[in-house]
């Protein structure tokens, strides 16, 4: 089982290529693929894969807590359910699986039932050969809340300074927080003359995978709120992206 | 724990189920390819079957979540010497003969090795080969409980419990080739109450794989995040914490 996280600066455009991602490894490769919208607060994979799940993670945490404040079952009985619990929270159609994070409405530190859902999380991702994470800019949700190791990290930056600076934070950060054993650069809407860029990303000892280039069919896309998972196989940005799976699929583990 | 000794627990909870009269069926399984068999429209090939059976495409769910399951594979070495056989043994109605679409479902499944190392003991324990093998069948990893869904579309096609342990017993050979001496496969479908009659009677059984477990258990306590660095007198939410880390205890408990 191979584990992707898919990080970056806000705006970047880590869901697009979460979902462009999504698209290949689910209709070129025969893997058994589990999607992870890992961000709280624009949880938006979902609807550009058009799977939308009707429960989150944050509702089984929250049923957790409350039944365990109850009591009204046996402990044991509420420990067996979670894997269930959490199962069907877990949308599914014929190319992949997804299950989102959800957006934390009550304050407080439930370390426990984080710990006890990351652990679920950990057995369920057994059933899969894929887990790809869109996270949230930030990796502190990868170590504390959703899952411990991460093996290949891709950093999304577009081809501003700016964005390209919080890259290297981001890479600063996974060498801190997390586990993984393989991170790589994607930029994305690239257009013009990028050569300073280039020049940077070198000194960043950051392994650029590929450039995916502004694309008309995203901007229409997006402008008409359409699932970008339905994207024709034509479109300028799915080639780059095929070769940048083919490069994370080749990483062993 | 011996082999001999699992034998022995398995053949006497079985002569007090026929005792019982309950409806037992045993077959001893020839070693045929499945393209041969009178389930070949049913394929069964090593990670060829990956694809999602939807809830909308399910003949049949067995286990999950308000239904009693068990799951228990347990590898163990037997010498040379030892006779074995390849076997399934179902106890209870096979699938045409079951009254609904979800049914309570026991798994326990017995494979003799050459060598056993703690990698092979893990790989053998691991459902999901299993899953992906069998077309139009999907196991959910759920810790000891079972839960899996047979699609409608292959319970046309003649799927039935004799053809899912036969295809079981295919599948670890196609894995696992001739590490594997032999595989005991033995299903309870529908009951509960022999279910939990069996859970109860393979205590032993159960208890040996625990304490092979406890040690890997003992390690996970250490695994809890605590913003509070474990002062907990000083946490405002430890009685919701403490409530929690119970549950966190039995549901390691379970992993085993």
């Amino acid at each position: 089982m191979k584990t992707i996280a898919v990080v970056g600066k806000g705006g970047t455009g880590k869901t697009a290529i979460t979902t462009l991602i999504a698209k290949v490894l689910s209709e070129d490769y025969n893997y058994k693929l589990l999607l992870i919208d890992a961000d709280p607060t624009h949880p938006h994979l979902s609807h550009m894969v058009e799977l939308v799940p009707q429960k989150s993670l944050e509702d089984v945490r929250l049923e957790i807590i409350k039944e365990s404040m109850k009591k009204k079952n046996k402990l044991v009985k509420i420990a067996e359910n979670v894997d269930f619990k959490l199962y069907n929270a877990i949308e599914e159609n014929k190319k992949f699986s997804l299950l989102s994070i959800g957006n934390p409405e009550t304050a407080g530190c439930f370390c426990p039932a984080n710990s006890l859902l990351r652990k679920v999380i950990e057995s369920i991702s057994k059933d899969f050969d894929i887990v790809l994470i869109d996270c949230e800019a930030g990796l502190e949700q990868i170590n504390r809340r959703v899952i411990r190791s991460v093996d290949v990290i891709l950093i999304i930056s577009d081809i501003s300074i700016r964005s390209l600076e919080t890259a290297h934070s981001i890479k600063e950060m996974a060498k801190k927080f997390t586990n993984y054993r393989y991170m790589g650069l994607i930029l994305n809407k690239v257009r013009g003359n990028i050569d300073i860029l280039l020049k940077r990303i070198n000194k960043l000892n950051l392994p650029l995978l590929g450039e995916i280039p502004e694309d008309e069919t995203i901007l229409d896309f997006d402008l008409k709120g359409k699932p970008l998972i339905n994207i024709p196989t034509n479109s300028n940005s799915l080639s780059p992206i095929q070769k940048i799976v083919v490069k994370v699929l080749e990483f062993k583990d | 724990m011996r082999y001999k000794k699992i034998k022995e627990i398995l053949d006497n909870f079985l002569k007090r189920v026929q005792l019982e009269k309950e409806n037992v069926n045993v077959y001893f399984i020839k070693e045929s390819p499945f393209y041969k068999s009178k389930w070949k429209k049913i394929g069964v090939y090593l990670d060829n079957y990956k694809d999602i059976v939807l809830k909308s495409d399910t003949g049949l769910e067995l286990g999950g979540m308000n239904k009693t399951s068990f799951s228990l594979i347990y590898p163990i070495k037997t010498t040379k010497n030892t006779i074995n056989t390849n076997k399934i043994i179902i106890i209870g109605p096979e699938i045409n003969d079951l009254n609904s679409s979800k049914t309570n479902f026991g798994l326990f499944i017995l494979l003799t090795v050459k060598n056993l190392s703690d990698k092979l003991f893990e790989s053998l324990r691991n459902f999901s080969f299993i899953s992906n093998g069998i077309d139009g069948f999907a196991i959910r990893s759920i810790p000891r409980r079972f839960w899996c869904r047979i699609s409608q579309n292959s319970i046309n096609k003649k799927f039935s419990f004799q053809f899912l342990g036969n295809a079981i017993i295919s599948l670890y050979k196609q894995k696992f080739g001739k590490e594997i001496n032999s595989i005991e496969i033995l299903m309870i479908t529908e009951s509960s109450k022999l279910i939990n009659k069996f859970l109860e009677h393979t205590a032993e059984i159960t208890n040996e794989l625990n304490n092979r477990w406890k040690v890997k258990v003992d390690n996970w306590k250490k695994r809890i995040d605590c913003d509070y660095e474990w002062a907990c007198e000083i946490c405002p939410y430890f009685k919701s914490c403490k409530s929690l880390q119970e549950i966190l205890e039995e549901r390691k408990n379970l992993e085993i």
